[in-house]
């Protein structure tokens, strides 16, 4: 290992505090009491009212997967390694 | 104006929310009482109309302060029942309206969960999923039978992923054993087993250390998560999952 690899940060521990902030995103946005007012989520400045979160999360990856630039959306916690690298 | 939900807890008794507690948009929490037989309280917050729409970064942050609003009630040893972020009401009436017509649905649920948190473990196989088939090219021949063994390959190799990572999740639970109340499962496309346990608080020592002794097998590794709501046991419709979230393909850990 080279002076340079020791200074760069350690990939797994990154990699795992993504893993672990992307699973709390994925629980809030998709778990929980659902009750009878609006759910209301707003992505790329478009809204959507009253969705099914899963299709809503499944629209993102999908959008990841064809633009890896996606302007004013920093949505990497939700990426996976495949998808997102 | 409308209110934003952030949880729904049983009745206060002499802990109240704690001075200061903002949520989104800045504005403070407030306690809503849905009054007996209901008895619940929710803790909401005053939102405009345009509080929600945001997107990337801002909703990555919002998701996290809806988070620590929930957080903030477990800090005080009171286990609520999170609401979805996202979820608002036209007005106090109307939340309060809702939780009184859902009181036994939204009881039950507080029943389950109190005095516990969710403790989320991920079960990260050594070598993630590989990405997505490439489309065929135009103009080969044989692109397209390659094409369809490619996602016959692909299936195989999800099952197979998948199989493993209910293998260890069992295994996982039969090593905790009865320091955990409920169990949740999902399974995400990279092929990482997202699981969250149900644990008493007063069990969350021993929980810790028997995950930390946990070895999974040598194609697996163990990421521990920090204690949070119990989202995965407040939806309602884990009362006909009988205690498995099967989870869905549609899930990117």
């Amino acid at each position: 290992m080279t002076a340079d690899s020791e200074l760069e940060p350690n990939d797994d521990e990154i990699e795992d505090r993504q893993l672990v902030l992307g699973d709390l995103l994925n629980h809030v946005l998709d778990k929980g009491v659902v009750i009878s007012g609006d759910v209301m989520i707003s992505i790329a400045d478009i809204d959507l009212l009253s969705v099914e979160l899963k299709l809503v999360l499944a629209s993102v990856q999908t959008a990841l997967e064809h633009n890896q630039s996606t302007p004013d959306a920093d949505l990497s916690l939700l990426r996976s390694r495949s998808g997102g690298r | 104006m409308p209110t934003y939900l952030f949880c729904v807890l049983a009745p206060a008794g002499a802990e109240a929310v704690p001075a200061g507690l903002t949520g989104i948009g800045g504005t403070p929490i407030r306690a809503l009482t849905a009054p007996a037989p209901a008895s619940l309280e929710a803790w909401v917050s005053t939102i405009t109309e345009d509080a929600l729409r945001v997107s990337g970064r801002d909703l990555t942050a919002q998701a996290l302060l809806h988070n620590e609003v929930v957080n903030a009630a477990l800090a005080l040893g009171r286990t609520p029942a999170p609401a979805r972020y996202g979820s608002r009401f036209p007005d106090d009436a109307a939340c309060v309206a809702d939780l009184t017509q859902r009181a036994g649905e939204l009881r039950a649920i507080l029943d389950h969960v109190a005095g516990a948190v969710e403790i989320p473990t991920l079960l990260v196989p050594r070598e993630l999923a590989a990405p997505a088939n490439e489309r065929p090219k135009p103009g080969d021949p044989a692109a397209g039978r390659r094409y369809l063994e490619s996602l016959r390959t692909r299936a195989l190799d999800a099952d197979r992923r998948r199989s493993a990572a209910e293998r260890e999740a069992s295994r996982l639970r039969a090593s905790v054993g009865d320091l955990v109340r409920d169990e949740a499962r999902s399974f995400t496309a990279a092929g990482v087993m997202s699981i969250a346990h149900l644990v008493p608080m007063a069990a969350m020592g021993r929980y810790r250390d028997a995950v930390a002794t946990f070895v999974p097998a040598e194609d697996f590794r163990v990421v521990a998560g920090e204690p949070r709501g119990p989202y995965s046991f407040s939806s309602p419709l884990r009362s006909d999952r009988s205690g498995h979230d099967s989870g869905s393909p549609s899930h990117n850990g």
